[in-house]
């Protein structure tokens, strides 16, 4: 898009755009800017930068003067109620350069790695996503994060090091088709992988400036472990909710049957009165609750057909007239609703 | 997969019409994706879709019928099963008046108990359970007018489905016998799994069927039979333990789950009702039948 952009004498979009999302937790953002600019200054790259507030800073107010002030820097307040999931997806839908960064608001990676996660996108993958190297903080975070990536791995279906880290680079038809809610923003990568993205991790050297300790309260663990859930559902069932439930309810009404079974045999042939059986209440308990379970995932079913057709990302990309036979690759593909060639007279 | 195009060319070319052919590539190797992409440059009328990724069949019908821009439109495998020329055969019927045409492989060339006898159960099944009693739900080979297609979205594993969904679109269906070869590479079996998935998916189907339209009914219908079981069946307990002089504990526990369960699904229902009311017409499935223009059928 951009080649015939540019010669047509449009504005020309950039090379780069990098979302930072500022939320809770933030660094010198004005020093983060410097260092992020530098790379790209060095590698000739016209980039962007973006960065959107969400939540009250009244502290903030000054250094964020001071950005809008800089060239390519774009500072966007979003909504109070925002959350970063909504603020990224912001971000995406206003990113205008060719590959699309995010960045986390605090030192995590160091900025030497954002060429090699463009060089790992332009080499054909869909999203490249940092993996911190040599991590220095304390062996408590990296414990925890171990933990943690051994479930998002097994829910993913693939072996992900570093999914949590914010610094991800991406083509930008991947982040225009993105749109997060709640705690997605964490499992970017695991969302795309089930898009058909095609994800590469990059080992990044850590910024030797992240060094909290991160321990969080119960309720943060919790949370987490109930995001994974949901995102395992999500990802296997979005499209099949009673293949989820149909299992569970078959199971527990299997159980009941056979249990009623039984108690009618022992009734009829052996001469037990049922009237005075607890099992029985139990084998029907069972049925209830198997029917029940059913019945919501039937209802999954309803809500899933009624909306299929709104909303969804192209399933395919048209391999494009301006693609010289031979040289496929992910920049000469093109989503399948783009004009198609001229059909045979 | 080239000589399959290219036959299909010879049987296009034949039949007058203005053409274009979408192949989809359901992620193959590179090689595969290389030697569409050289046939489309001789090829002017050829298209090629690559999918996102490996996501199966459904996917990758749906990605063709997304791209294709016919006024009618045929569907075929790429592994040289489905005979180019049955394609004439089945424009045909479209050109009665028909939305939709099955191939039917009248003498199909595959395993007999590997592949026959399990399609021709599932066949019988999805045609009694659906209401469309099709002979060969599994043929690939199908013709569709235009019209029908862009009120379908097939997703999850739909495609071995689509006379039935056609059908709650209010398609006229017909089913013609086409020539069938045996495929040249590809083996599959039904496995409890396989059983599984389509048992739950037509499951789905007779649901959706009744749903669609009434979606409220199809929660409640069950509800009233676990009412009156629950009734009836308290009341026969609790005459037995009265004759007997026990407790009444489990006859009322009988009553109590059943009508428990009637009250959930009531809930549930009314939550159906909901759904459906929120989702504007022209997005609902199922909605206005086909529309039939003057020019739709030459």
């Amino acid at each position: 898009m951009s080649t015939p952009d540019r010669m047509a004498g449009r504005h020309a979009d950039p090379d780069l755009s990098v979302i930072i999302p500022v939320g809770m937790h933030y660094d010198d953002l004005g020093e983060m800017h410097e260092m992020f600019l530098a790379p790209c200054r060095e590698n000739g790259w016209d980039a962007e930068f973006l960065f959107l507030v969400h939540g009250e800073h009244p502290g903030l107010e000054a250094t964020l003067a001071d950005l809008e002030g800089r060239p390519g820097v774009r500072v966007v307040r979003v909504a109070k109620t925002y959350d970063e999931s909504a603020a990224l997806s912001e971000g995406f839908r206003r990113a205008r350069g060719a590959l699309v960064a995010t960045l986390p608001a605090y030192h995590s990676v160091e900025p030497s790695g954002l060429a090699p996660m463009m060089a790992a996108v332009a080499e054909g993958a869909d999203c490249a996503i940092a993996v911190r190297s040599g991590r220095r903080d304390p062996s408590f975070n990296r414990l925890q994060s171990a933990l943690f990536h051994r479930v998002a791995s097994w829910a993913a279906g693939r072996k992900l090091r570093d999914i949590t880290n914010g610094a991800r680079v991406m083509r930008r038809e991947v982040a225009r088709e993105t749109v997060l809610y709640g705690a997605q923003h964490r499992y970017l990568p695991i969302l795309l992988l089930a898009r058909g993205c095609r994800l590469v991790e990059v080992e990044v050297p850590q910024s030797g400036r992240e060094r909290k300790l991160r321990i969080f309260g119960p309720a943060t663990y919790l949370n987490r472990f109930v995001d994974l859930v949901a995102i395992f559902f999500l990802l296997r069932f979005t499209q099949r909710p009673l293949r989820f439930f149909g299992a569970g309810g078959a199971l527990f009404a299997l159980l009941g049957v056979l249990l009623c079974l039984w108690l009618s045999w022992e009734r009829l042939v052996g001469g037990v009165p049922l009237a005075d059986r607890p099992a029985l209440l139990l084998g029907l308990l069972l049925i209830v609750l198997g029917v029940q379970t059913a019945s919501i995932g039937l209802l999954g079913e309803l809500v899933v057909h009624l909306h299929a057709r709104r909303g969804m990302p192209p399933l395919a990309e048209e391999i494009g007239d301006d693609q010289p036979a031979g040289a496929v690759g992910a920049a000469g593909l093109r989503p399948g609703s783009a004009s198609p060639p001229g059909a045979q007279p | 997969m080239e000589a399959v195009i290219l036959e299909v060319v010879g049987v296009l070319d034949r039949l007058g019409h203005s053409w274009e052919i979408v192949a989809v590539d359901d992620g193959s190797t590179d090689a595969t994706l290389a030697r569409l992409v050289s046939l489309r440059g001789q090829q002017p009328g050829v298209r090629v879709l690559r999918l996102r990724h490996n996501a199966g069949q459904t996917a990758a019908v749906q990605a063709g019928f997304d791209a294709c821009r016919g006024r009618w439109v045929v569907s075929m495998d790429g592994d040289g099963q489905n005979d180019p020329e049955g394609i004439p055969l089945l424009l045909q019927q479209l050109a009665a008046g028909h939305d939709l045409v099955c191939g039917w492989r009248e003498r199909r060339q595959d395993h007999l108990i590997r592949r026959k006898v399990p399609s021709w159960v599932a066949n019988r099944l999805i045609g009694r359970l659906s209401g469309v009693r099709i002979k060969d739900n599994g043929c690939s080979l199908k013709a569709y007018s235009g019209d029908l297609l862009r009120r379908m979205r097939l997703y999850s594993d739909q495609h071995r489905f689509i006379p039935a969904l056609a059908s709650l679109e209010g398609a006229r269906i017909a089913e013609v016998p086409v020539p069938h070869r045996a495929r040249m590479a590809g083996v599959s079996k039904y496995g409890l799994s396989r059983i599984y998935k389509v048992l739950a998916d037509v499951i789905t189907l007779v649901a959706l069927r009744h749903a669609v339209h009434r979606p409220a009914a199809v929660f409640l219908a069950p509800g009233v039979v676990a009412a009156a079981i629950g009734l009836a069946g308290a009341t026969f307990l609790a005459w037995a333990a009265l004759a007997a002089g026990r407790p009444l504990v489990v006859a009322g526990g009988f009553g109590f789950l059943l009508l428990y369960l009637a009250g959930h699904l009531a809930l549930l229902a009314l939550v159906a009702e909901l759904a459906r009311a929120v989702v504007p017409e022209s997005a609902a499935a199922g909605q206005g039948k086909v529309r039939r223009t003057s020019e739709g059928m030459a």
